[in-house]
This record gives structure tokens, C-alpha cells and sequence, in this order.
């Protein structure tokens, strides 16, 4: 029977209270869904001296519609996405991504802002957010940034977040008439995934107007966003395959218990050779 | 901290630390021993619940966090008559073997009958994904389900 340690459990219901509780506290530990954060408590990976609760604050659970853009509140819920988000490809794309993360219980319990905040490699909606180039809209006493998503990771389970900050959710722009694709590979015994690929493309005229792809997973450890644009006319799928590898290639990735290097490499080689062939088929 | 949780339509209050499981609160505090404990990583489903209408892992949850929430355990789906259709039907065809995934396919199969449209045997056996048999009856159970919910 795992049981998780001792900790104080604090309920916030607004911003104030939580940015009052977050500083009082030396290592709160923030959940909204908890899914994971339950099961590292379980496992006492972690310790926190307080659970700080921020599912019951109003201004997280919104959804933001506006003529350009989108904002989805930090505790939305990854079930909810499908059917809350708006029509356009990089909604679609967050969709396809939020869809592969564990089952419907799971789903129905995780939040964006958990996956995304996490830092795990292994999470699917930071690839997505940084192939659409989305921001993390991060919230501290009155203030309030916007930064991109790709400069929201350090490194695996570190993030930009510092004591007393929150993430209040993400930012992204309605892309229309884009294809998407979404990839991963998954190694079951250990739980992680090895490679993940998010793409999304416009293609006319047979010219390739947009493309724009992020990696992440365990092979490179934080999301990775390539910039595609010197590809924008090139209608020669196998040179930007090619240009794709090179540049994966050259990337560090590391040997461990996930598998070799050469290992990830050749899983990500066939995922991105696989989401742009879906995404760039003339 | 004292919570009040309703489960199945009941109001059970009392004192409990902030690290209890709200698979404890419903088998200890609740004494509702339908709802099973597996594999404790929210991986096998045995422990599922509704929760407010959607299926949720109960050990992977707070009982603190599920205050002023609904839950419905498997022992809530039956009503008067006895068991509900999804139950009755898992019965009838002999679905289940050793029976200790039956709460998590039971809740799994009435949220499937209850929410999706156009239900056929990949699309239930994509929902009942978070749900595992080690007896590996899959092939009867998701046949089932989809059967009931065709019939609906």
C-alpha cells in the first residue's frame, strides 16, 4: 500500500490567496489535477512540506476565444479540450496531442497547465505548443509575462517557474487551412516516450507556404523547435528530410536506460519522416 | 482537515489527513469495498470512480481534492431494480472471469453508454484503454459493452 507523506494541503480559490500561500511556503508542492503529482507523492519521490490546491481558482479554468487567438486556462481539463477548442489546425494540433496523453480517466484528471508545467519529456503538449509557436502566459503579484514556450524549459522537469509564480495558461494564433501530424514513440516498460514529433504545414498551389515542427521526448529532453522557413518553397520532400536528419544528427543525444543514442536517433529519423510525409504530400 | 464527500448519493464526513487516497476515503472511511485497489500507479483502472460524471482513477487522488464532488462508485450504478444494463449485460455473457476488473470495465461501459455516440467495437475498446484484465477478456468484454450501447 503506497502512501504519500505527510504534507499540509492548502486550498486556494483565488490568484491572491495563491501568490500569499506560494511565498509563505518553503516547498509547496502545486497540483490542479494531481495525476502525477499524486503518484510521485505515492512513490515519496518527492516531500513537500505543503500541497498547494489551485483547481478551484475561477481565472485557471477559463477558455478565451478572441478573433486571433486562443488562451486555455491552466486547470482545463485535457478531456475538455476536444470539445471546447475552435476549429482551426492549431487548435487541431493541440487536440491530437491531448488525445494520446494516457486514457480518458487520466484525461479527465490531468490540466494543461500540469503537462505543461511538469517539465517531463515525455508530456505531449509542450511539442505541441512549440511547433505553434504558443506562449506560456505566467502570472506572479502584479505582474503578468508572456513567454514562448520554447524558452519555458531549462531542462527535464526544470522550468522558467519560480517560487511564488504560477502559470496561468497558454497563449497560441488560430493557424486555418494547415495539415498537422503527431507522433510518438512509446517504450512500455519504462513508461516514456522516446521520440515525439508535432508538425503542421500549409501547403498551395503545390508550394509549401508554412511548416513548422518541434521533437521532444526523452531522446532530446526538452522541445525542440526547428525553423523551417529556409524550406517555405522547397517542394522536395526528401532535401528537407535530409536537412531535418543533419540537423538531428548533430544534436546531443545522450546513451541511458532509454535506449542508445544511435537508438533515438533512428526513432526520431522515422517519426519525422513519417509527420512530414503527412504533412507535405503534394 | 475534516471533508464531506458524497458518494452514491450519501454524505460521509469526517476527519482525515490531507494524504489520503480517495480510494481509501471510499473503502475505509465510506466502507464501499467494490471500488478495488490494483496496481496503485493509475494504470489498471481497478479503482475507477465517476467523478462528477467522468471516469477518474481513485487512487490517484486526493480525498481532500474530491470535497463537494460527486462520486459514483460501482456500487452506485445500480439503482432499484438491481444491477444496470452494463452490469446485467457483463453478467449475462460471462464478460468477466475473475471479476476484480469489474468496477473499472462497469464504470468504464455505463460513462461509454452515457456520453459517446456512434459507439463501435474500436471505439470502446480505444475508451476502456485505461482499464486492464489479467485474465485478458478483452474480446468479450469490449463485444459487450458495444452491444449494449448499439442497442441503447
Amino acid at each position: 500500500m503506497k502512501i504519500p507523506p505527510n504534507f499540509k494541503y492548502i486550498r486556494t480559490y483565488t490568484l491572491d490567496e495563491y501568490y500569499e500561500k506560494a511565498n509563505q511556503t518553503s516547498l509547496p508542492l502545486i497540483i490542479s489535477g494531481g495525476t502525477v503529482a499524486v503518484l510521485m507523492l505515492k512513490n515519496r519521490l518527492i516531500r513537500p512540506e505543503a500541497v498547494i490546491d489551485i483547481s478551484q481558482i475561477p481565472e485557471l479554468n477559463v477558455l478565451k476565444i478572441n478573433k486571433d487567438d486562443v488562451f486555455i486556462g491552466a486547470n482545463m481539463k485535457l478531456y475538455k479540450l476536444k470539445n471546447v477548442l475552435p476549429n482551426d489546425s492549431a487548435s487541431e494540433l493541440i487536440v491530437k496531442s491531448a488525445s494520446t496523453v494516457g486514457d480518458i480517466a487520466i484525461r479527465s484528471m490531468g490540466s494543461v497547465g500540469g503537462n505543461v508545467c511538469l517539465g517531463d519529456p515525455s508530456n505531449d503538449l509542450p511539442v505541441a505548443l512549440t511547433a505553434i509557436d504558443a506562449q506560456a502566459v505566467i502570472g506572479k503579484k502584479d505582474d503578468i509575462t508572456y513567454l514562448p514556450i520554447t524558452n519555458f524549459y531549462i531542462k527535464p522537469f526544470k522550468t522558467v517557474l519560480n517560487k511564488g509564480e504560477i502559470l496561468l495558461g497558454v497563449n497560441y494564433k488560430m493557424l486555418n487551412g494547415y495539415r498537422t501530424s503527431y507522433k510518438k514513440h512509446f517504450i512500455n516498460f519504462l513508461d516514456h516516450y522516446v521520440g515525439i514529433v508535432a508538425a503542421i504545414a500549409k501547403i498551395e498551389e503545390n508550394a509549401i507556404k508554412d511548416f513548422k515542427m518541434a521533437i521532444g521526448g526523452e531522446a532530446v529532453g526538452k522541445p525542440v523547435k526547428f525553423d523551417l522557413s529556409e524550406f517555405s518553397n522547397v517542394d522536395e520532400i526528401k532535401i528537407i528530410k535530409e536537412r531535418i536528419f543533419d540537423y538531428v544528427n548533430t544534436m546531443h543525444i545522450e546513451n541511458n536506460r532509454f535506449g542508445t543514442a544511435n537508438y533515438k536517433k533512428k526513432v526520431l529519423y522515422t517519426l519525422i519522416s513519417r509527420a512530414i510525409d503527412e504533412v507535405l504530400k503534394l | 482537515m475534516k471533508i464531506k464527500l458524497n458518494i452514491n448519493g450519501t454524505d460521509y464526513e469526517s476527519e482525515v489527513e490531507p494524504r489520503m487516497l480517495l480510494v481509501d476515503f471510499i473503502r475505509d472511511v465510506a466502507g464501499l469495498k467494490g471500488t478495488h485497489v490494483g496496481c496503485e500507479t493509475g494504470s489498471c483502472g481497478s479503482c475507477m470512480v465517476l467523478l462528477d460524471g467522468m471516469p477518474v482513477k481513485s487512487c490517484l487522488m486526493l480525498a481532500v481534492q474530491a470535497e463537494g464532488k460527486k462520486i459514483i462508485t460501482v456500487e452506485g450504478l445500480s439503482g432499484k431494480n438491481g444491477l444496470n444494463k452494463v452490469q446485467k449485460a457483463l453478467s449475462e455473457r460471462k464478460a468477466l472471469q475473475c471479476g476484480f476488473c469489474a468496477a473499472g470495465f462497469s464504470i468504464m461501459g455505463t460513462w461509454i453508454l452515457d456520453n459517446e455516440k456512434n459507439v463501435d467495437y474500436q471505439k470502446v475498446k480505444e475508451d476502456i484503454a485505461g482499464v486492464v484484465c489479467r485474465c485478458s477478456g478483452y474480446d468479450q468484454i469490449i463485444k459487450t459493452i458495444t452491444e449494449v450501447a448499439k442497442n441503447e
